[in-house]
């Protein structure tokens, strides 16, 4: 073996990776051949001192150093992983949003409920009202009585029932024996009621339900109320006397307010079908308004529920 | 919690202690660095000349194998990639060492105590040669790593890596044995 390819294996023999003949003839040619010997000699020298002087201690305080460094910070994830808590993430996100817009009511929207009130009257329209006469109360045969103040309210008389029912003798409840069997009302939806409030008027002698206001939950409730004032021969105005005409309702403005004119012949018919739709109980009594075309005034508040 | 190990149980295999780390077990996270840091701290003090990059290596390595290895569960090394009785672990871990290092390259601040004079002449020597010499030198002989780690480790081939290391010797024996005849005659 010449120098040339001796001392190219030099390294190999170092590290003991050549084959057993080769092995011994490198041992020959480094006894034999000086420059192969001196570059044997140096390069076992630096393998050594490499191996003896590299090694350097690592500073104190720097195995602390790395391991309190994992120990303080939460432990990543691997991509399975942040999919998933990202997609959750994305999912609360989406159902905190519609919570938030679903009990918002969906911010200030305004509904339009001329298209339904169409659809209701054309519903009702061919259907008879006719409602069973309550027969715990006698309907009220409304007669003028003496005007309180005709100059300032002309067109309003202050009436008092021919048959009245005493207030003493409690609550009478307008509604039919058979509440199922009358008027279109039990088609439609009465979910959409859920609670009717009185509020009584002191007037006269007693106290008078001249004012109902009305708990639904969309417009579709005072459609309803509309229909069955059209179906007792009245109709309603507004508060200020004008006809009613459908309107625009806000869920800002949560409650409209309006006045239900019905023959005198019919309010309870009328009032007995608004107790229908929910839990209305009537206690008629003197100071009921009569408007001068003989019809009674009911004021009555719709408010959608909160 | 028991750990089940002891801190000086070299029989304790680094996937053990990896396993013991996912389910919990800070202290095993300990052993691996302990058992790691030498020839990590020492591969970059030594390749750099500095003990503070040395440490920064050091940390930022075990940072990206704990988040990159350990943490991960669908990582997978071959059997072919990890290296011999020391396990695929050892393989990641020498790997980003060896790329981090050779991003880094020699400092030209060195902070290794230059009055020790075996020291000083290896330091010296070793920022003599080439970056690719003064990895293959270290890895080999200061961490030992057989020619087949440096394979997995340094992306070479078994001769790549004989020739190299061939190479790489001679240069280091050259410039090692300068510096002591110069030592010599000063």
């Amino acid at each position: 073996m010449n120098e040339f390819f001796a001392k190219n294996r030099l390294s190999s023999y170092i590290d003991g990776a050549l084959s057993p003949r080769d092995n011994r003839e490198m041992d020959l040619v480094i006894l034999e051949n000086l420059a192969v010997r001196t570059a044997h000699a140096e390069m076992v020298r630096a393998v050594e001192l490499v191996g003896s002087e590299g090694r350097i201690t690592p500073p104190e305080g720097l195995i602390d150093e790395i391991v309190s460094a994992h120990q303080d910070r939460p432990p990543s994830m691997s991509r399975m992983g942040i999919f998933i808590r990202l997609s959750l993430f994305v999912i609360v996100v989406c159902l905190g949003v519609g919570a938030y817009y679903y009990a918002r009511g969906g911010g200030e929207r305004v509904v339009d409920i001329s298209a339904q009130r169409d659809r209701f009257i054309e519903e009702l329209v061919d259907v008879s009202v006719s409602v069973a006469e309550p027969e715990a109360v006698t309907v009220p045969e409304l007669v003028s009585g003496e005007a309180t103040d005709p100059e300032s309210e002309p067109e309003i008389q202050t009436v008092a029932p021919v048959v009245s029912l005493s207030p003493n003798t409690g609550p009478v409840s307008l509604a039919p024996s058979r509440p199922q069997e009358i008027g279109p009302q039990a088609e439609l939806d009465l979910t959409s009621t859920n609670e009717w409030e009185e509020i009584f008027e002191g007037s006269g002698r007693g106290t008078v339900p001249s004012r109902y206001r009305f708990y639904a939950v969309n417009s579709g409730s005072l459609i309803q109320i509309a229909s069955l004032a059209r179906g007792a021969g009245g109709s309603l105005v507004s508060q200020n006397g004008v006809a009613f005409e459908t309107f625009r309702m806000s869920t800002e403005r949560n409650f409209s307010n309006f006045v239900a004119r019905i023959p005198s012949e019919s309010v309870a018919s009328f009032l007995g079908e608004l107790q229908l739709l929910g839990s209305l109980s009537v206690v008629p009594s003197d100071g009921v308004l009569l408007s001068p075309n003989g019809q009674v005034e009911l004021g009555v508040q719709v408010q959608y529920s909160p | 919690m028991k750990t089940g190990v002891n801190a000086t149980d070299s029989a304790v295999s680094d996937e053990a202690l990896i396993e013991l780390i996912r389910t919990g077990n800070s202290r095993a996270f300990r052993m691996l660095v302990q058992r790691h840091l030498p020839s990590v701290f020492g591969l970059g003090t030594r390749w750099s000349g500095s003990k503070k990059t040395g440490a920064q290596v050091a940390r930022s390595v075990f940072n990206q194998a704990y988040d990159s290895y350990i943490e991960s569960v669908d990582n997978v090394v071959s059997d072919d990639l990890a290296l011999g009785g020391r396990g695929a672990f050892s393989s990641h871990l020498y790997r980003a060492v060896a790329e981090e290092l050779l991003v880094i390259g020699a400092q030209s601040f060195q902070d290794i105590d230059p009055n020790h004079r075996s020291t000083g002449q290896l330091q010296e020597a070793l920022s003599a040669i080439e970056d690719q010499f003064r990895m293959i030198v270290l890895l080999r002989d200061m961490c030992g790593l057989t020619l087949r780690d440096l394979s997995v480790v340094l992306g070479l081939t078994k001769g790549a890596v004989r020739s190299r290391l061939s190479r790489a010797r001679v240069a280091l024996s050259r410039e090692v044995s300068l510096r002591a005849s110069l030592a010599d005659v000063l």
